[in-house]
């Protein structure tokens, strides 16, 4: 445990000495204000009259965040064990007497808290949401929770990567590729005549979308399915990590 | 053969292996998606078997070295503890997505929880119901938002029903030969279907799907009588001031339509059957046994509505019953300068907020009314009614007024009210037994003539309402048009949003991230 929080702490302070941190933030930031601003004055207007507004522009913003945290992640991931291979630290912290999963969770609730740090550094949304409209707090709460759930998929799919490479660039562009393809795998047509068990197929691919499972989230719903989903998935990747660690070990 | 370094020599041997077992399983997925008879997955999958025989014979001394080494062995166990990972995560999605139905629904109006009436409807359903919601399918469409509700609504049906509601979701134009099957013209039409009887609503609320999934459930169909012998619209007349396609879309949705002299009764009344009464523009006048009758009816909970036409000076007696049910009818013409087809006299009005027009609000649908006379709340309702206006003119008290002078073309005299005026109300007793009575000041919107211009669906509505059930009335609406967004006032307003949340926000971490560097340079 406390092997697990000086790692913590030594890639938290990684991330704010070095411009990563920065550079994942303001942009995201910057961009997400940006689109803010947009949904804003669109569902804003009174011409358009839209049903039940403040909230469907937060679960446009959720929407729109996660698609940007699908962007920076692999940012914030790609580093994390590709760098100490490449500049040979990971054998001193394989000969140290820190277990894998330690190292790996540690360098996990880094990147975690980097993220958190970002989506409370969008409260003033919900905030001007509040100050110009009635919005139903429920699915605001609700949504970011998925948000913070999706992005901590995206992390946890980043950390495996970066640990199977030694190549930040290869990590980055590798996690990008995966969560842009789970994230249109949803694209794929509903009905392919020639292939007889395409549906079910289809419906298993179209199950592991990340982004598929924060639509009822940012409804104002949680539905323990999703919740599973998100987890589980999370939960591998880092299995998968911890086991790619250790076989360096044996390799 | 060329030397190969040390330690990748079993490269090529183990690549092959996987390729081979690559084309075995692509061979399994065509023989899935090609179905049996064909020689191509067949093909592949021995050409994948021929090449892990050649593997196997041809690197028999890696294979050797492979499977002795100690990395074999860690990399057996890993390899076997990632596919039980994989198969284990698959196992529990699976599980989690066909068994664990549980959800919390953390909507302040609970847009994701059903009431109790709907799910007693639901527990006592025993056959399986079909639904088909006809919805556009286009994102941008203001129409869009029904979609989205209905689909919402109907997996909650889903789920509580436990699979005896199942449900699809149509565009009218992706799917035309099914639209013109079902009748839509407007696109939003929900259809139950159980077996061969069908039940249709315009409406995306849990009542009025409960409802429909009440009427198509009952026994025995509702009847509702059109009351003839005051020279009324007749069910039977086909011509445009006819009643036929109102009485029509009322059979649609099972409902047994009657013609009702009350005179022939003897005694005096209405039938017990009687779901809901309709009385379509009388021209003559009523006898004091009628509305006798009448109020009977209404006293033991009644269903009654009544289109009215000006001139009322025939209706004396019937206006003066009415007031007793807090009813104020006028003997003038509805005149709306800013809101009319053709002429001031044909107003579309302006629905207000009630269960019956709510679907076009939403929709912002209107409805032609074509002469017509004002139709108030009395000043003091009596106890335990609540009336409620249903449509009125526009809100200018100089583009609107109630024409006393039928005569003469329409102006605003000192003796015309002022508008807004309205021509249409509900009456609801709040008490047992729960009489309800919709009153208009026009019977020409649902005439064959204008049933196609949206006052068919405001009449269906209308008996709707009027035959539902008391304990569905009970279940809340759930509005969220009742949340707004106000846009910025000024100018000034609009720049501190953009800045706080476009520029603020970032230049706080720009300056920690400048502070950091200048201390550690």
């Amino acid at each position: 445990m406390r092997n697990l929080i000086a790692i913590l702490r030594r890639e938290l302070y990684a991330y704010f000495v070095t411009p990563i941190a920065y550079f994942v933030l303001i942009p995201f930031l910057f961009v997400c204000g940006f689109f803010f601003w947009a949904a804003f004055s669109f569902f804003s207007n009174p011409r358009a009259a839209i049903p039940n507004a403040p909230n469907e522009l937060m679960a446009g913003m959720m929407q729109t965040m996660s698609m940007i945290l699908l962007l920076v992640t692999p940012i914030l991931t790609m580093r994390l064990f590709a760098e100490e291979k490449r500049t040979g630290t990971m054998e001193l912290l394989m000969t140290s007497p820190v277990r894998e999963v330690e190292v790996v969770l540690g360098k996990y609730l880094a990147s975690l808290g980097l993220m958190g740090l970002m989506l409370l550094s969008t409260l003033p949304y919900p905030l001007y949401v509040h100050r110009y409209g009635n919005p139903d707090n429920g699915p605001i709460i609700a949504g970011y929770l998925g948000v913070f759930l999706l992005g901590s998929c995206l992390i946890a799919l980043g950390l495996m990567i970066s640990a199977m490479t030694r190549n930040q660039i290869v990590a980055a562009v590798v996690t990008f590729g995966v969560g842009l393809l789970l994230w249109v795998i949803t694209f794929l047509p509903a009905e392919w005549g020639a292939f007889a068990g395409y549906r079910t197929l289809r419906s298993a691919l179209v199950y592991l979308s990340l982004q598929q499972h924060l639509e009822n989230f940012t409804r104002g719903v949680i539905v323990v399915k999703d919740l599973v989903f998100y987890l589980s998935f999370a939960v591998v990747c880092l299995y998968l990590t911890t086991t790619a660690v250790l076989s360096s070990r044996w390799r | 053969m060329r030397r190969v370094p040390q330690g990748q020599r079993e490269l090529i041997p183990v690549a092959g292996a996987i390729v081979a077992l690559g084309l075995i399983f692509l061979g399994w997925i065509l023989r899935l998606g090609m179905g049996p008879g064909r020689w191509a997955p067949w093909a592949v999958a021995l050409l994948g078997l021929l090449m892990g025989m050649a593997t196997v014979l041809g690197y028999r001394q890696e294979w050797k070295r492979l499977l002795r080494s100690r990395q074999a062995g860690f990399g057996a166990v890993t390899a076997l503890s990632v596919v039980l990972v994989l198969g284990i995560f698959g196992v529990v999605n699976v599980l989690a997505a066909r068994h664990l139905d549980v959800q919390y629904d953390l909507t302040q109006e609970k847009f994701f929880s059903l009431s109790e009436q709907t799910e007693r409807v639901l527990a006592a359903l025993n056959e399986p119901v079909h639904v088909i919601g006809f919805f556009t399918s286009d994102p941008s469409d203001v129409r869009h938002h029904d979609r989205m509700r209905a689909e919402q609504l109907l997996t909650l049906y889903r789920r509580t029903s436990r699979g005896r509601i199942t449900f699809e979701l149509v565009d009218p134009y992706l799917k035309p030969q099914l639209a013109q099957q079902y009748g839509v013209q407007y696109e939003n039409l929900v259809v139950f279907q159980a077996g061969e009887r069908r039940e249709t609503t315009t409406n995306v609320s849990e009542t009025d799907f409960t409802a429909a999934l009440v009427r198509l459930t009952r026994a025995e169909p509702m009847v509702v009588y059109f009351l003839v012998g005051h020279d009324e619209r007749l069910i039977s007349d086909y011509s445009d001031p006819g009643y036929r396609e109102a009485a029509d879309a009322l059979e649609r949705l099972n409902y047994v339509v009657q013609e009702l002299a009350l005179r022939e009764q003897n005694p005096v009344r209405v039938p017990e059957d009687a779901a809901a009464v309709v009385v379509a523009g009388p021209r003559l006048p009523f006898d004091a046994s009628e509305l006798a009758a009448l109020e009977a009816y209404l006293r033991r909970g009644g269903r009654l509505l009544l289109l009215l036409d000006p001139p009322t000076d025939a209706q004396e007696n019937l206006i003066r019953w009415l007031r007793r049910w807090g009813v104020q009818v006028g003997n003038d013409v509805v005149i709306d300068l800013l809101g009319y087809v053709q002429e001031p006299t044909i107003p579309v009005g302006q629905f207000l907020p009630h269960q019956i027009t709510e679907s076009f609000l939403r929709l912002r649908r209107s409805v032609p009314f074509r002469f017509t006379c004002s139709v108030e709340p009395v000043e003091s309702v009596p106890k335990g009614l609540r009336v409620e206006r249903l449509v009125q003119t526009n809100e200018s008290q100089v583009a609107a007024w109630a024409e006393t002078n039928l005569n003469a073309p329409p102006r605003l005299d000192p003796a015309d009210r002022p508008g807004p005026i309205a021509f249409g109300v509900a009456v609801l007793q709040e008490s047992d037994p729960g009489a309800r009575l919709v009153v208009l000041g026009d019977s020409d919107f649902a005439s064959n003539a204008f049933y196609r211009f949206g006052g068919g669906d405001f009449f269906v509505n209308i008996v709707n309402w009027l035959t539902l059930q008391e304990e569905l009335i009970a279940i809340p609406p759930k509005d969220p048009s009742e949340r707004v967004l106000r846009p910025v006032a000024s100018r000034g307003e609009a720049l501190t949003v953009i800045g706080v949340t476009m520029f603020f926000m970032p230049l706080v971490f720009t300056l920690i991230g400048l502070a950091v560097w200048w201390r550690r340079r």
